[in-house]
């Protein structure tokens, strides 16, 4: 079960390298949740860093085991840590989207973010590290394009409760993993999918073009219809350009 | 130590192809050193010969001049037909380094191990560590950093332990 076990950290370089570094040690234990209050070197998207003010938002990574996942299957990880993320924040009322690949959006404005680590052994996917930044009391923030629970939503809402929630989640999405029931999910994850179905500016290669989201190849690639035609596109060849800052 | 024994000893270290001989007894020492010297340092170059090829080392001696482009050639082959592929499992991009900042997993002359990460294959956001399947030395690296890479595609060659 994830959150089985929970070691509560107030200060770590990051709280997936913490997993790792249990990991080499043969410390780590499939469901195992590491929380920070402090990151001092929190990792976002390969050299971005996760930024984010102390003790203020909820920053956790958690270790899997035993995936069995296939190669070819690796987007169902995208797809359930994304789900459980975006069914969390409707719980406590607050709607959103999911931007492909794993980015949580509420309006056009990213509230969580996601970084999935994982080893292979042979074929197959064998071990992951998720790790997990929600916004949760954070009120000023350097890039405008960020949001926060306490900013979209009138409760008053803890990190605890949030974090009780999520982990419920969690384990409701990872059981269609460990089901096999991977279409389902890739079913509910484009039906949350932002833009999905509606005509929005992009840009590759420097252009800029209108297309329609349709979904995601076997790859996880995004598929987008440009002018009638089915285009794919790798996560380095499109850019979303919508952006309505007010 | 007398003399004959001291002559049987020069016999014996001549004949043996020992280079050197050194024994130090109670107030006693002797060193021999066998003459063909210079005539066995050829042939130690001769036959490290594909060795310093590898590593632009000056070689001085005049042998390993003729010794050189065969020696090269028959490296090539053998070492040709024993090494091994690491291929990329996925398509993806290819990342030496778990980020940026941090010096590469395998560089070439490094030896890994089986299970060792040797670099991380990115695809859709998710980050998969790729391990050896071998151990070895890497050989070459055979993608530029941040490159995409198709499935099946090789990464590094390994010569294997």
């Amino acid at each position: 079960m994830i959150g089985n076990q929970i070691i509560y950290l107030d200060r770590v370089d990051s709280t997936s390298n913490y997993v790792a570094t249990l990991v080499s040690e043969g410390k780590a234990r499939h469901g195992m949740v590491i929380l920070a209050e402090i990151q001092t070197n929190g990792r976002g998207q390969r050299g971005a860093a996760w930024q984010s003010e102390d003790a203020k938002n909820l920053l956790l990574s958690f270790y899997l085991e035993h995936l069995d996942l296939e190669i070819i299957q690796q987007e169902s990880l995208n797809h359930f840590v994304s789900l459980a993320l975006s069914n969390t924040f409707m719980k406590f009322g607050i709607s959103n989207h999911i931007k492909w690949p794993n980015d949580i959006l509420v309006g056009t404005k990213k509230i969580a973010g996601i970084l999935i680590e994982n080893q292979l052994r042979g074929s197959k996917i064998n071990t992951s590290i998720i790790g997990i930044g929600i916004n949760i009391l954070q009120t000023k923030f350097d890039f405008k394009g960020s949001t926060s629970v306490s900013i979209e939503s009138n409760l008053a809402i803890s990190k605890e409760n949030f974090f009780a929630e999520l982990t419920t989640q969690l384990n409701i999405f990872y059981t269609y993993i460990t089901h096999k029931k991977l279409d389902n999910l890739k079913k509910d994850y484009l039906s949350k999918l932002w833009l999905m179905g509606i005509q929005s500016p992009f840009e590759s290669n420097g252009e800029t073009f209108y297309g329609s989201i349709k979904g995601t190849d076997n790859y996880g690639r995004l598929l987008v219809e440009v002018n009638d035609e089915l285009k794919t596109f790798d996560l380095k060849e499109i850019k979303f350009t919508l952006r309505n800052e007010p | 130590m007398n003399l004959t024994e001291i002559q049987d000893l020069i016999k014996f270290v001549s004949k043996s192809g020992v280079s050197e001989v050194e024994i130090e007894q109670k107030d006693f020492k002797i060193v021999i050193k066998a003459e063909n010297k210079s005539k066995k340092e050829e042939h130690t170059v001769y036959v490290q010969a594909p060795q310093q090829i590898a590593a632009p080392a000056p070689i001085t001696a005049s042998a390993p001049v003729i010794a050189t482009p065969e020696a090269s050639k028959t490296t090539t082959t053998s070492e040709d037909s024993k090494l091994i592929t690491i291929k990329s499992p996925m398509i993806g991009t290819f990342y030496r380094s778990t980020s940026p900042d941090k010096p590469a997993l395998a560089n070439v002359g490094d030896s890994v191990e089986k299970g060792k990460v040797v670099c991380i294959i990115e695809a859709m956001k998710l980050f998969n560590d790729i391990e050896a399947e071998i151990s070895g030395k890497i050989v070459k690296v055979l993608v530029d950093d941040a490159s995409p890479v198709e499935y099946d595609q090789p990464l590094f060659l390994v010569d294997p332990a």
